[in-house]
């Protein structure tokens, strides 16, 4: 289902959120995380070796919960793992520019840094979501 | 080690706004913002007895709650029940008490019980297990 324009824009006015995925057991993992939102889809940077990862690859429906104040908007998407080195430094390159962070100008260091820290990118893309304000 | 410190059962206690989790069937998470209170030794949530979250917490009684400040947070883990019976009654005018809208002192309890059972209201009891912050 195609989100609204009215929750897209929420989305790109936002970049803290809640993100909840399933444990093995079935139980709900939660944690705040920063993300990015391109007009289609929401990226986080994770490490592979963090719950919210493993839980993803495991079972890839996710929600995430964008809060401002008391109002929410909710989405519930199917999430894939972005580990391609190209394409994983393309998007923490990007989430960078997102937040005002600097570029890094090394690209090579950038990458090596990336891989000691395990770092990978969630894509989500949106099934639904809610938004109540 | 004890289950929470007392700057997390501050936290907890000063605060009311939260993010709920719970399982869907599939394992996948389900999230709403929630008021919530802690008495110090459990979260209280009031909702209904049709809602998608008690569906699934009678499914799957591990939770979480996440409660955000800002870029603060604590995140509790642990172990929900639904009370429909008298307790029920006395959480929910613990609740509205804390919310400013006590019952009045006179108000009849067999009436008020009568009325939460008509409305479907139910309490979700949450036992911490685990608390991060």
């Amino acid at each position: 289902m195609a989100l609204t324009d009215d929750q897209k824009q929420w989305l790109a006015e936002h970049t803290l959120a809640i993100l909840a995925t399933g444990k093995r057991d079935g139980s709900p993992q939660v944690s705040t995380i920063y993300y990015g939102w391109d007009g289609t889809h929401a990226y986080i940077s994770v490490t592979s070796d963090r719950a919210k990862w493993k839980n993803a690859m495991r079972n890839p429906n996710v929600a995430l919960l964008v809060p401002d104040g008391r109002r929410q908007l909710i989405m519930y998407g199917t999430a894939e793992g972005i580990t391609d080195p190209d394409e994983r430094d393309h998007w923490s390159i990007w989430l960078r520019e997102q937040r005002g962070a600097e570029v890094p100008a090394d690209r090579a260091a950038f990458r090596a840094e990336l891989d000691s820290a395990n770092r990978v990118i969630l894509k989500i893309t949106p099934d639904r979501a809610f938004k109540n304000d | 080690m004890a289950l929470m410190t007392d700057e997390q059962a501050a936290y907890l206690r000063e605060r009311q706004v939260g993010v709920l989790a719970t399982a869907k069937k599939d394992g996948s998470p389900q999230q709403a913002m929630i008021t919530y209170l802690f008495d110090g030794s459990h979260i209280v949530i009031s909702t209904l007895k049709r809602s998608a979250k008690i569906h699934n917490i009678r499914r799957q009684p591990r939770v979480s709650l996440l409660v955000p400040d800002g870029k603060q947070q604590v995140i509790v883990y642990g172990t929900a029940e639904v009370l429909e019976s008298r307790e029920r009654d006395r959480y929910i005018m613990a609740i509205r008490e804390h919310q400013g809208d006590p019952l009045p002192a006179d108000y009849d309890l067999d009436r008020f019980h009568e009325r939460l059972n008509e409305l479907g209201r139910v309490i979700i009891r949450i036992m911490p297990e685990r608390v991060l912050s």
